[in-house]
């Protein structure tokens, strides 16, 4: 079987998302007689590509003229296809490799399926496993027709090397393509500066519970005393308690700190996916049946405010005991 | 302006216990004695709508709103709440019980494009994933059976200068993405801070719309049958549900102070470096 990995080299998070098809890879590597990578990129030829965890058998850069549009890569795509079909395509996680393992499996007679955690060809068919029912329960499934085209599921932060591409390998592709008649004019504005919750040790994810921004507020301050980034669920987020960005779920962040703290959240699927990862759970929450306290390790029934205060207060105290027991150590030592 | 808004409304899971995730041997859960909600992508795909339309009030080209939903008798309910808060019509496509549509987008975006021709709609805005099948597909599928151009992720939705052209804010990979396009064209929803949430109907609004009819289409009127609408993508062959495998340690206290003091001394002291 041919499979063709398809990541687009301008992408903020391509370390990432090469790091999330490696995790496929893992399982079904060895199935595949020929992999290639296909890397779109707009301006500069890329040198460099992401380490894949596999040998390539080929490496394509295909420049695309209209980055945002996902048209654009779908035309070139079904061209490309015809050039040199393949059997099976991985995508990758995020909106953009959605749309395009949907739409082009369309175009080509396949099948496709989104968030897909594990692949396995059994004899001549592909089997999927992916969520289901808001990540409540996972599903296997078989598709029917090839090309099979697959948006892998989001996995924790741990994004891939970079490696200098070698040159045998690479072709590049260049097609014509045709401007949009649908877009009269378009701008894009950068994002700030990723937050760093994808990639720290403590996390004090905040949700609906917290009743009102002004809550949120005293959480955030209590946040910064302990060191933690503060995350959100959608309602907090939606409410605007919270920002955009700090999102955790399975249409947020999969974060996978050393401690999270989940404050005032159900635990829903769709949510808890995003925090599971964690390798020390607390949960806080008023109702003893909350969802959440299944995949906790630690949960206090009880009001998030007073409790996150009174751990305040103990870990400030713990850390002033700390500081003079510091000085005075360091009084003892310079006498 | 003919808009099209297509929803579907889900099971609340959060209500649903451990021992309520079995499958009979079709792979169908039980979820009839669940409260049902729109689900939430939908709801700011609904609320967006509303928001536009009061915009093209100004326009000469009069706007025209359908809720459309692909579901059985339990959509009903909903397309009144629709109605009442200012949707014109509501619309809900009728399937053969016996169709597995859960896992079947193929089928439910050939309904729904078939619906969007035939009423000549130009504009159609879903969400962007959610019910049972999780799919997230339906949106693009709709966009490739129109043949139409589709932008997913969409945060905000104004009208430019004429009602064939709408300023459009959406996400893309680290960055906005602000566009004027031209219709037709297929908006799928984001998670939208503009219309996070579905206004409430007032009681008179809900009495009112209680007189006006829904409208009722069966797949057959639409030309496909149910060997048409049968899934040609993917067959489920099982179902499985994660055993998180974690007991949680509950930390029992007098006063939330005491709760909070174990919690540290047990548990975090050693894990934050302070
Ligand atoms: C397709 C789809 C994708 C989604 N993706 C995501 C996602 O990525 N992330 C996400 O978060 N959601 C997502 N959602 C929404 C999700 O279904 C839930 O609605 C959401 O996670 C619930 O958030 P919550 O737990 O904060 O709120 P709620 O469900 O309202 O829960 C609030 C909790 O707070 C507790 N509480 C109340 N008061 C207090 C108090 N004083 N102290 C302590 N506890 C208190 C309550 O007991 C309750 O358990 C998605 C939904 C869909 C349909």
């Amino acid at each position: 079987m041919k499979a063709a990995l398809v990541l687009s080299f301008d992408s903020n998070s391509l370390q990432q998302q090469a790091h999330e098809i490696n995790a496929m890879l893992n399982h079904t590597g060895t199935q595949f007689s020929n992999v290639e990578l296909w890397l779109f990129y707009k301006d500069r030829k890329p040198e460099f590509s992401p380490e894949i965890f596999c040998p390539l058998s080929g490496i394509k850069l295909i420049q695309v003229e209209y980055v945002h549009l996902p048209e654009s890569y779908l035309d070139l795509l079904v061209a490309l296809m015809g050039q040199c079909p393949m059997d099976l395509l991985l995508f990758t996680s995020d909106g953009l490799g959605q749309e395009l393992a949907t739409r082009l499996a369309y175009r080509l007679n396949g099948s496709s399926a989104l968030k897909v955690e594990d692949c396995r060809l059994i004899r001549d068919t592909l089997e999927v496993i992916k969520p289901v029912y808001g990540n409540n329960l996972s599903a296997r499934f078989v598709l029917k027709s090839s090309p099979y085209c697959l948006s892998v599921a989001k996995q924790p932060f741990h994004p891939v090397k970079m490696i200098l591409m070698e040159l045998l390998k690479i072709k590049t592709i260049l097609l014509n393509q045709t401007q949009p008649w649908w877009v009269k004019e378009h701008l894009t504005i950068l994002d700030p500066p990723k937050t760093g919750l994808s990639n720290t040790d403590l996390v004090l994810v905040v949700g609906q519970g917290a009743g009102n921004k002004k809550t949120v507020d005293v959480l955030k301050g209590i946040a910064d005393t302990i060191g933690a980034e503060i995350g959100g669920s959608r309602p907090a987020v939606m409410n605007a308690w919270i920002d955009i960005n700090r999102l955790i779920g399975a249409s947020g962040l999969i974060i996978s700190p050393k401690l999270c703290i989940a404050a005032g959240v159900s635990g829903t699927g769709v949510f808890s996916v995003g925090i599971k990862n964690s390798r020390f759970i607390v949960a806080i929450n008023i109702d003893s049946k909350a969802p959440i306290f299944q995949i906790a390790d630690v949960g206090i029934v009880g009001d998030l405010a007073t409790i996150l205060l009174e751990l305040e207060k103990v870990i400030l105290t713990d850390k002033n005991k700390k500081q003079v027991h510091h000085i005075v150590e360091s009084r003892i030592e310079t006498q | 302006m003919k808009i099209a808004v297509c929803f579907k409304i889900i099971a609340d899971y959060d209500r649903m216990s451990e021992k309520d995730w079995e499958w009979d041997d079709r792979h169908f859960i039980d979820i009839s004695f669940v409260r049902h909600i729109f689900n939430c992508f939908d709801e700011s795909a609904l609320e967006m709508t509303l928001k536009l339309s009061k915009q093209l009030e100004n326009l000469p080209d009069p706007c025209e709103l359908t809720a459309l939903t692909v579901d059985d008798e339990q959509g009903d309910l909903f397309l009144k709440h629709l109605i009442a808060i200012g949707f014109d019509h509501g619309v809900r496509i009728q399937c053969d019980g016996r169709l597995d549509m859960r896992f079947n987008s193929h089928g439910i975006s050939n309904l729904i494009s078939r619906y969007i021709r035939q009423e000549g709609q130009t504009l159609v805005i879903l969400g962007y994933q959610g019910g049972d099948g999780d799919n997230g597909q339906t949106g693009f599928l709709v966009a490739e059976h129109l043949g139409w151009p589709c932008i997913r992720e969409v945060i905000e939705v104004t009208v430019a200068e004429s009602s064939d052209l709408l300023k459009v804010k959406s996400r893309i990979d680290g960055a906005t993405l602000v566009q004027r396009v031209k219709l037709p064209m297929v908006l799928i929803m984001g998670h939208s801070l503009d219309s996070p949430y579905l206004r409430v109907p007032t009681l008179k609004q809900k009495l009112n719309a209680k007189k006006k009819p829904l409208t009722i289409v069966s797949s057959t009127e639409l030309g496909l049958d149910n060997d048409a609408l049968h899934s040609k993508d993917k067959t489920l062959m099982d179902l499985h549900r994660h055993n998180p495998g974690k007991s949680c340690v509950f930390l029992e206290g007098k006063t939330a102070q005491e709760q909070a003091k174990k919690l540290y001394d047990k548990y975090l002291k050693q894990r934050l470096s302070l």
